[in-house]
Order: C-alpha cells, then structure tokens, then sequence
C-alpha cells in the first residue's frame, strides 16, 4: 500500500517535472500573424493574386518546419481592391487591428506609395517584392524587386548595343513607364542613340492604330514597351499585323505569366527583363516551380514577384530568428544583414538602400512561348535606387514633377 | 524491488538512501536543469557574440566598399578632376613619356593627390573610355596598358565595362592583380561624368590591408577564434585571408569546391546562420556564418567548441565536486542521524535479546526526552512488569511441579496396578478358558472311568459267583457237547464285536422269539437273553443246548462269559479314550521353556483342541473341517497359537450357544497361511467391530467375560506378525487368521 502510494508520487513528480519542463522550454503556441496585401479583385487582381499564393507557400513550408520562434505563422490575407486609398485602408486594419507582424504585399507603385505612409507612420515593415522605377528609399520598407541599375538600364544597354540606337518608346500612361523611359532616355543619349518616338496608351484610350501607323512609318531598331497588362494584347495584335512585326521589341511590363496569355500575339523578336524566369534550371528553382504547382496547379506559371513574393517570407522569417523578436523595430534591423539563396539566385539584403542584390536575366520568347535565357548578369547587381549617373536630389525633383504630371 | 528495498535492508541502510533519494533528486534536478539552461544560454550568447562580431566585420567591409564609392563618385563630381582628366586624356595621345604627358600627369597627380587626402587606397586609376589605364599614382606597369588586351578577363575590366555602359559606380572583387606584384586587389570604379556622358572612369585600388585588418582581428574570439573568408572562383574555393592552420592562406590555398568545408559551401551559398559545425581543417567548431555581397565571399567567425564552452565545462567541473561534497557531507550528516536513531534501537534490541534469554533484571538506561526516551521508560515499565509477572509464575510453576509430581507418582503406582492386573486377568482368562477345558475334559474322563469301573465290577462278581462251578460243570459234558458250547462262546464273542442298535436288536430279539416260541418255554426270556449274548443264527445249536436237562444252566453260563467278555472289552475301550484325552491334553499345554519359535503343525493344533472340545462339539454343533492338503509347518510359539484357536472356538461356540455350523478352513499360499473360523451364531454388531480387539472391552454381561479374549488373541497374532480380521454379519461371523509362512 505504501509502495503503491510512493510509486504515485514518484509518477506524479515526473509528470510535473515534464509538465514544468514543457512550459518552460516551450513558447506559446500562438500563431505569428504576418499580412499579405495585394488586389484580390479590381483590375489588378489577376496577377496579383500569385503573389498571395506565392506567400501563403512559403508560410505552409515555414510552418511545416516548425513555424518562426517555435510559433507557427497565420496568413491574414487583406483585398487592396486595385485601389491605392484601399491599399492604405487594408495597411492601416492590418496594422492596427489585425496586428500583424510584418505585411507582405503591393504591386503597383501607387500602392506602394499609399502603403508607405502607412507603415511609415507605424515604423512598421512593408516587404515590395516588385521590380519598380526605384527613386525611393523608405526606412519602413524592404525592396526586394529590382530597380533600374539592376533591370532597365542594364538590359536597355544590351537592347541598344545588339539591337541598334534608333528606338521607339511605348508605354502606359502612369509612373513607372515614365520613370523607365527617362532612364533609358539617358542612355539612348549616352549611347548616342536616337529616340524616335516616346508614346503613351491611356488606359482608357484606343489610339493603338495612330502607334502602328507611326512606327510604321519611323520603323525603329528596337521597341522598349512598358505597356501594362491587357493593353498589350491589343499592342502586340496589332505590331503582328502591321509591317514591323520582326522589329525586336523589349518589354519592361511583361511578367512570365502573361506570356502564357493565349490572347497574347507571338511575335518574332520579344525580349523580356527579369531577375528571374520559371526556366531557370537550378535546383533550388525547379523544387520551388514542384512545389508552387503541386500547391496550386499544374498549368501555374511561377514569376519574378511570385518568386519575390516567396523569398520575402524566408528572409523576414531569417530576419525574426535572429532577432528573436517578431517586433517590426527589432526585425528592421535584422533584416538588413539577410542573404538567402532564392530560386533566382543568392539575394542579399543591401544595408545602405533596403534594397536586394538581385541577378539580371533577358530572355527571347521561343514560338512556343517558351522562355529561352539569352543573357545572364554574372553575379547579382547592387541595388542602386538613384542611379549614380544624376544626383539624388535631381531624381527626387524628376519624380515629383512624373508624380504631379499624373495627378 | 521498492518493496525489497523498503523493507529486507537495514534502517540505516534505508534511511541513508532515502535521505540521499530525497535530498539528491531534486538538486541532481535543479543542477541538471540549470546546467542545460547555462549550455542554452552560454551557446546562445556566444552565437550571438559571433554573430555580431561577423556582423561588425561585414559591417566594415561594406561600409568600406560604401565609402569609397561614395568618396570616389564625389571625386567624379569635382570640376577639377573633369579638367584633369580631359588635359590627361589630351596628352596620352603623345605617348606616356612625351612632355606634354608627364605635364598632365604631374598637374593630375597633384589635384588627385589634394582631393584624395583623406583617402586610404592603394593606388588610384584614370581610365579613358577605350580601356586604356591613362594614369596611375603609383605608376605601376599598368600605367599605359589598355584593359581590353591584357587585362582583358580580369574583375577590373569587367567593372570597368560595367561602370561605364550602366554609370554605375562599381567595386570589383578582390583578386590578384599583376601590376601590383601580383598581390590581391580589388578596385572601386566611378564614371567620370560631363553633362551626363561619361568620358572617363576613376578607379581606387585597394590592396588587402583594406580588409586584412578587419578579418584578422580576434576581439571577442578568444585564442581559438578566426574569420575565414573565401570565395568561388572556377570550381574552386579560394581562401582570401591569414588561416590559423594553414600557412600562408591569403589567395594561396585553394580547395576544390565540393571538398570545401561544408559551412563554407553555406555562406558562399548566400546562406546566413549560425551553430556547431566542422571548419576547413576539419575541427568541431562553433561558428556564425555570413555572405558578403559586396564582395561576394563567404565570411565564418568561428571559435573552436572546447574553448568556446569552456565556462561550461568549468560550471560543470564545479557543480560535479558541489555534488560530490554535498553527497558526501549529506551522506555523514545522515549517518550521523541515523546513528544516533539507530543506537538506542540497538540498544533495545542488546537488551530485549538478553531479557529475552532469561536476564530480567536487564534495564535500558535513558539518555533522550524525545521518543526513544519514552519507548525506553514504556519498555523499562514493561520489563518490570514481565519480570514481576514471571515470578509470580515461577512460584505457581514450582507449586503446580510438585502438586504434578504427586500427581505423576500416584499415575506411575496406578499404571504398574493396571499392568499387573492386566497380567493377572490374562492369565485370570487364561485359567478361566482351561478352567472350562478341564471341566469338559473332566467330564469327558469321568464316563471311561465309570464303564471301567462297572466292567470291573462285573468281573469281580463272575468270579466270586461262578468261577468256581466252572469246572464241575463242564465235567459233566461230554466232548461234543464241550465242542458245541465252545464254539457257542466264540460265536457269540465275535458278534458282540459288532455293535448292533437297538431297533436291530429289538428286531433280532422278535425273530428269535418267533422262532423259540415252537420249541421252548419261556421263549421271551430266553430270546433277551440271547440277544444280550449276540447269538442270533443258527439257533439249532441254541436249541439243542437248551434242550439239555443243563441247558439253562449253560446258557447262563454262556451269558455270565459274553458279560466277562463285554467288560474286558469296555475297559479296553475306555482306556483307550482316556489316554486319548491325555494325549490332548499334554499337547495342548505344551510348553516352550526355551521361548523360542519351534516347527509347529497348524491343522495338528487345531485338531487338539477340537479333541478338548468333543464334549461340548458333541452336543449340537455340525463341525465341518476343510483343512488344505500339505499345510506347511511353520515356526511360531505353539501353546500361544493354540491358546488363539482356543479363544476363536470358544468364542465361535458360545456366540452359536453350542448349537449351529463350525466351519473351519485352512489355505496357505507362498506367503501366507489363512485360517477361518466361520460360524453361523448371533454375529458382532458392527459398531462394535472396531473395539473387540481392545483390551477389557466385552459384551457379555459383567463377571462372565473379562473382555481379555481378543485382545490376546490380537497380541499374540502381532507377535507373530500376523494378522486377524474379522468379518461379521447376522448368522455368519468369520475370523480370518493370517500368518506369515
């Protein structure tokens, strides 16, 4: 009887032990709530969307590995609506109600822009996986697309030097084509090149057959397009039809997945600029291309910011383990030492300009809308938000005076 | 076990593991979980600590590459360095040693000198826009060479394109460099700018003091600790610093990519971490590992396990003796403790055993108030009582001993009375049973004695009355007729040999008168009397003798002569009987003087006694006798056996009240023989079966049986080792008798 009872104790006391033991070496188990913020309906909800998926991949790897800080982490996902005042609304609910530790999310620059004054006055965290026209540094923010030392002006050089110097300039009408033009702009001067013609299709505006007759007419060496979306349906249709339809035409706008638009006109010479392409034959890519699409589909088409918007989650994942904190003032400052081999290659956080390290890759597309690599920058370019070549103070002027031009 | 434990070891022994078990879990406990939290905490902080110290030294680098980029494109935005550069670019065209060169060059190297004042490099580069290295502080043979010849594949051309087609301001890596005596180098490299065309493009060669110091810098790292740093260059892994077991490392050694140590392969892969890992020479390390983009090397801070955790195993070190000493103090602590628990136990035990062996006058002496105290004054107390209490007893023991003595005396008196007189009522019955033989036997000699006595008589009578007429008589016969008497006599003798019963005499004696009637008188008379002389057949003799004028007188005479005969042969027969008797009787009381087992005929015996019992056989009892052929002898006391089947016949004929079947039988085997007296009188009731053969036990009325009978019987059948059974129901009774052969 009394060896029963010293038996119960000893078994209580080891469970207690266990019990004290467990509690103490175990967090919490509450989840880290992380915000994804892109335009699930509205115009830009089509290729946006990925880019939750490309999240919410990286949120499911991480968890199934055993989370962040032992904690797993909760995807809230918030509607930006294509809006920037939606945007701005979504940032500000994440923030102050959601409380979420760190928002993942825009594509367009006029998002971005909205969002920033938020997260700005929040000191909280904003990762932009988008390649944009740079000319910004927030302290609230991490960049991880690439801006135009490590995109246009790299690839806008190659144009010019393969393609020849007399070249066409289309566009949308809004802030990153303009940026993008003037940068090239300046090299197609540097390069003693020609511009023929810099045009820009309103987004409501159907004036595509005053283009074709015009570049008919001026028949450029080369096309840089920084059209938009489905206005480069109608763009392309109609090069095809008209007599320049082997003028080699780069696109700046074009992202991997709406190549594989079946309404998108193949034609002969199209380039594209990206820091990364599904094709990639790595290994890191190829799982990651298995995985994104036995998660959500074998026709899925994986891109720059679809693979942006996945790493983002790894480095700030990194950026938090390390700084043993999910607070956004403590991640800040972690995440500015992060390096990651992502599918497209190492990125590394730049600590001077918030912005990534990131490979340069221009690629044809193939008649089979296959994406064929035609060039590979060596190593990853260093970010440089304000090209060298002009003042920062010059770029700030410039993009205020694109800024009211828009408005 | 836990109950062995508890309970087979010694107090002491228990006490001191409890104690121990106790006292030690919870600090084996505690030490075992401060210590994991110490390791925990102590490899967290040193993996902080080398995180950062990687952190600070990544840190350096970039802001190194960072500030001469931002110091060399600010030199790119002088106006004066524009000038110089367009004098310089106006005289190279003269060839490097023509006077207006060494004019610009001059001019240059004193504006390049003032605006690069504060500057740290190693030498500082003017490239015109074909490549061609226009000046050069230094003046090292690169000065007059063009990049795109012979310099063509090297990182500074490659910056040097990269400047000018993107206007970037570049930092191409660190790598040898052959015009600075093949030493390491690595340059920044800006576009010289006029109204945003670029003419030229400035360069800063650095050599590797620029970083050396900051990788080969141990603050923080202990003896063991280094930075190792390398990168990838054609399939192999270059290292680009000082390495502690490698000598003369810097851009020296080199290691196949796949056979680079594995954390290595980790930074160059872009990777960022930190833990316990193996370094290029293969040793357990602690380490935190970096990418450094600027320079696109992988960077480990590292600090060998042994030394990094020394405070830990120094923590363990004492913490291990802290349990020791603790062990040991507790363990004497408890001893101590359990000592002095133990010793008054001890001494209740010494004292107990010896109360225990007698010595009640044995007390514990009282050293404590606490409850050994108590247990000792209880025990005193107790003792006390125990010793009072047992000589109380003690004196009712010596009282109750000699009352028991008495007692036990008196038994002993009793008991020899009961033996003598169990002898004597054995023998008592023993005496009765031949008391009984002799009256029967008595009896039975007395009838012999009578017809000798009366035979006798007669005789005398005859020779008193007539002996003595004898002679007259026959003289007054003649021959014949002395012949015809004569034989008369022997006839007569010869049929008084056969005994004739009375119904045939009484026939005898009708005939005779029917056929003496006819011829003689007094025919009845004289027919008896024949008869009495056994003459019968042929009469005609009778006759003719009768029909002499002395033929009464003869045939008296004849009578008086077959009366002589008669009783000559009576007594005979008598003394035959009687001897019999004798013979019987001297059998029966044979006595063994040497008490010794002598050859003994079993069915000789029993026939004996039967011989004793003819009397009381005679008288109604049916004696059937099935005696087995060639019974053998066998060794035994002979009047004792006999004494048995006296008892059993006795028994057997009273038990039929001398009426009914006696059947007695004789069996043997290689074993045994088996003798049964089976008789058909009243039987024994069967819940006195088991008690006939107990001593005084009877079921005859007092006084007639001793109740000795059986109980003989059964002794001397065990003496014999034998054994006798009985079997007994209305109107059968059987006693089985059965005696080893």
């Amino acid at each position: 009887m009394r060896i029963k009872i010293f038996l119960h104790l000893c078994i209580i006391m080891i469970l207690l032990g266990f019990l004290v033991w467990r509690a103490m070496t175990t967090n919490h188990q509450e989840p880290i709530k992380i915000g994804v913020l892109h335009s699930l309906t509205g115009s830009m909800a089509t290729i946006e969307r990925p880019l939750v998926d490309a999240v919410t991949l990286a949120v499911n790897e991480i968890n199934a590995q055993g989370g962040v800080l032992n904690r797993p982490l909760q995807l809230i996902v918030a509607d930006g609506q294509s809006k920037s005042i939606v945007f701005a609304q979504q940032a500000e609910r994440l923030i102050s109600e959601e409380k979420v530790s760190v928002i993942f999310g825009c594509w367009s620059s006029r998002a971005r822009r909205a969002v920033k004054t938020v997260v700005e006055a929040h000191q909280h965290l904003l990762f932009y996986p988008l390649r944009y026209e740079g000319l910004e540094q927030s302290p609230n923010i991490i960049y991880t697309g690439s801006v135009p030392n490590q995109l246009i002006i790299p690839a806008a050089r190659w144009a010019l030097n393969k393609f020849g110097k007399r070249v066409y300039l289309i566009g949308s009408d809004y802030i990153f084509p303009h940026t993008a033009n003037q940068i090239i702009n300046d090299f197609i001067r540097i390069t003693n090149g020609q511009l023929l013609a810099e045009r820009y299709i309103a987004s409501s505006e159907q004036n595509i057959n005053q283009i074709m007759n015009e570049i008919e007419q001026l028949k450029p060496d080369i096309i840089m397009n920084t059209i938009a979306g489905n206005q480069n349906l109608v763009f392309f249709q109609a090069l095809a039809r008209s007599s320049q339809s082997a003028t080699p035409v780069f696109s700046f706008n074009l992202t991997e997945q709406e190549i594989y638009h079946p309404q998108l006109t193949l034609i002969k010479n199209h380039y594209l600029a990206w820091s990364y392409f599904q094709s990639l034959a790595n290994i890191e890519n190829r799982q990651f291309v298995d995985r994104y699409r036995k998660q959500f589909g074998r026709y899925r088409v994986t891109s720059d910011p679809i693979e942006a918007a996945y790493f983002d989650v790894y480095l700030w994942a990194q950026a938090v383990n390390e700084a043993k904190s999910i607070s956004p003032d403590q991640v800040n400052i972690t995440i500015l030492r992060q390096s990651y081999h992502a599918p497209s290659g190492i990125v590394s956080i730049d600590r001077k300009t918030r912005h990534t390290w990131k490979m340069l890759r221009i690629a044809q597309i193939q008649p089979n809308r296959q994406i064929k690599i035609v060039y590979s920058s060596q190593y990853p370019l260093r970010p440089e938000p304000f090209p060298g070549y002009r003042h920062q103070n010059d770029w700030h002027k410039l993009l205020t005076t694109l800024i009211n031009h828009q408005k | 076990m836990i109950k062995s434990l508890l309970t087979r070891h010694s107090l002491i022994r228990r006490l001191l593991f409890g104690f121990l078990l106790v006292s030690l879990l919870p600090l084996t406990g505690i030490v075992w979980i401060s210590l994991h939290y110490i390791q925990t905490e102590l490899t967290s902080t040193i993996l902080n600590n080398l995180t950062s110290i990687a952190d600070k030294k990544a840190d350096q680098i970039e802001n190194y590459v960072n500030e001469s980029r931002t110091d060399l494109r600010l030199l790119s935005y002088s106006n004066e360095m524009t000038i110089a550069f367009e004098a310089l670019q106006q005289a190279y065209r003269f060839g490097l040693s023509s006077a207006q060169y060494q004019k610009a060059y001059l001019k240059t190297e004193k504006i390049v000198k003032r605006l690069t004042n504060h500057l740290t490099y190693y030498d500082i580069l003017i490239i015109n826009p074909n490549g061609d290295i226009i000046f050069s502080l230094l003046k090292e043979n690169d000065l007059g060479e063009n990049l795109n010849q012979k310099f063509h594949h090297t990182a500074l051309t490659a910056a040097f394109h990269q400047t000018l087609d993107f206007l970037t301001t570049e930092f191409s890596t660190f790598e040898r460099y052959q015009p600075s005596n093949n030493q390491p180098a690595a340059f920044t490299l800006t576009p010289l700018l006029k109204e945003g065309l670029p003419i030229g493009v400035l360069a800063l060669q650095f050599d590797s003091n620029s970083y050396q110091p900051v990788i080969t810098d141990r603050t923080g790292l202990g003896n063991t600790g280094e930075t190792v740093v390398a990168y990838h260059a054609q399939g192999k892994t270059i290292y680009t610093a000082p390495l502690k077991h490698v000598p003369n490392a810097a851009f020296r050694y080199q290691v196949e990519q796949q056979k680079t140590a594995k954390v290595m392969l980790k930074a160059l892969n872009g990777e960022r971490g930190y833990g316990f890992v193996n370094d290029y020479a293969n040793r357990p390390v602690i380490a935190a590992w970096h990418y450094l983009p600027s320079l696109r090397w992988g960077m480990v801070v590292k600090m060998d396990i042994d030394e990094a955790m020394a405070p830990l195993i120094k923590i363990r070190w004492y913490l291990k003796w802290i349990l020791v000493l603790f062990i040991i103090s507790a363990s004497a602590f408890e001893v101590l403790i359990g000592y002095s628990v133990i010793k008054p136990i001890r001494e209740l035990i010494v004292i107990t055993d010896k109360i225990s062996k007698g010595d009640l006058a044995q007390r514990i002496p009282i050293h404590s108030r606490d409850e050994f105290g108590l247990l000792a004054r209880t025990f005193n107390h107790m003792a006390d009582e125990i010793q009072r209490g047992h000589q109380q007893l003690e004196q009712r023991v010596n009282e109750r001993t000699i009352e028991l003595v008495t007692q036990k005396n008196c038994a002993e008196e009793a008991l020899v009375l009961v033996q003598k007189t169990e002898a004597s009522l054995a023998q008592a019955e023993k005496m009765a049973a031949l008391g009984n033989l002799v009256a029967g036997i008595a009896h039975e000699l007395n009838t012999p004695l009578a017809a000798i006595g009366s035979s006798a008589h007669l005789i005398q009578k005859f020779l008193a009355q007539y002996f003595c007429q004898l002679p007259k008589l026959f003289h007054n016969l003649s021959l014949s007729e002395n012949e015809k008497f004569v034989e008369l006599l022997i006839q007569s003798f010869n049929n008084q040999n056969t005994l004739l019963s009375v119904k045939e005499l009484r026939q005898k004696r009708k005939q005779l008168v029917y056929q003496l009637r006819t011829q003689i008188q007094d025919a009845d008379t004289i027919a008896d009397t024949l008869v009495d002389i056994g003459l019968y057949q042929p009469l005609d003799q009778v006759i003719e003798l009768l029909k002499q004028p002395q033929g009464l007188a003869l045939l008296d005479v004849l009578y008086r002569l077959s009366e002589l005969n008669k009783s000559a042969k009576t007594i005979s027969i008598a003394t035959d009987r009687t001897s019999k008797i004798v013979f019987a009787l001297k059998a029966y009381s044979y006595q063994n003087h040497f008490g010794e087992k002598i050859p003994y005929d079993l069915t000789q015996g029993i026939e004996n006694i039967l011989t004793l019992y003819t009397n009381q056989l005679k008288q109604g009892v049916q004696l059937i006798r099935q005696y087995a052929q060639n019974l053998p002898q066998i060794e035994c006391y002979p009047d004792e056996l006999n004494q048995v089947w006296t008892n059993l016949i006795h028994n057997a004929l009273q038990a039929m009240n001398y009426k009914g079947v006696l059947t007695i039988s004789t069996e043997y085997n290689s074993e045994f023989i088996t003798v049964k007296f089976e008789d058909n009188g009243i039987g024994i009731q069967a819940e006195h079966l088991d008690k006939i053969f107990d001593a005084f036990f009877t079921t005859k009325p007092m006084g007639e049986g001793s109740g000795l009978g059986l109980h003989i019987v059964k002794k001397i059948i065990d003496k014999h080792r034998g054994q006798i059974v009985v079997n007994s129901q209305t109107g059968c009774t059987i006693f089985t008798v059965l005696l080893p052969c």
